[in-house]
């Protein structure tokens, strides 16, 4: 039987791989995006910096997994209703928002940064209220 | 679902926290499942009747 000491540790590795990577993967994406303009001018070390980005993001998506699968029950139906939402806002607010820039009629200019943050801002939002909800 | 998990927990003089401890949950899944708000998987409800030394339905009645 596992103990809540082997729980909280395997939780706080993963915890702690899981943000080692993003800190990695987020240091690769500003590699990748202001090398061009700051860095070099040569476009194989972008392709270079793009790779490393994909391979960094695969990591961090891994270890995401890791750390999702290393939650209890509880946790996991927490992340699982965040997700849902998170995914749900994005589709639906990406479409309409998407429908309105083909028209012409967004007043600002829609990209994929935005819908990122959308994405984070809801899942926290979500994780929030199920927080809340099962305390 | 109605338990007495409490009751139990309680009698074996044991915190939320050593419950945890002892079945491999967080303290808040715990909490969540004693409130009512949250079921347990039938492994953990097999390893709190096996903490108890009770059957399943010794802990949890369903309520309908």
């Amino acid at each position: 039987m596992k103990t809540t000491e082997s729980f909280k540790e395997l939780q706080h590795k993963s915890t702690k791989r899981l943000a080692v990577w993003t800190m990695i993967w987020v240091l690769s994406t500003a590699l990748a995006t202001f090398g061009p303009e700051m860095l070099w001018e040569n476009s194989l070390y972008t392709y270079a910096g793009v790779a490393l980005f994909l391979i960094t993001g695969a990591a961090m998506i891994l270890a995401n997994r890791k750390h999702i699968l290393n939650l209890d029950e509880l946790q996991q139906r927490m992340h699982l209703e965040a997700m849902a939402i998170s995914l749900g806002v994005a589709v639906v607010l990406g479409l309409g928002l998407s429908i309105l820039e083909q028209q012409d009629l967004l007043g600002f200019k829609m990209d994929f940064a935005f819908m990122t943050i959308v994405i984070s801002l809801t899942y926290l939002a979500g994780l929030a209220i199920n927080t809340r909800r099962y305390k | 679902m109605k338990n007495s998990i409490k009751e139990l927990r309680a009698r074996h003089q044991l915190t939320q926290e050593d419950l945890a401890h002892k079945v491999g949950v967080s303290r808040q899944t715990i909490n969540a499942i004693e409130k009512g708000k949250f079921d347990p998987s039938l492994p953990l409800a097999f390893k709190l009747a096996h903490l108890f030394h009770t059957p399943i339905e010794g802990i949890f009645t369903h309520e309908s």
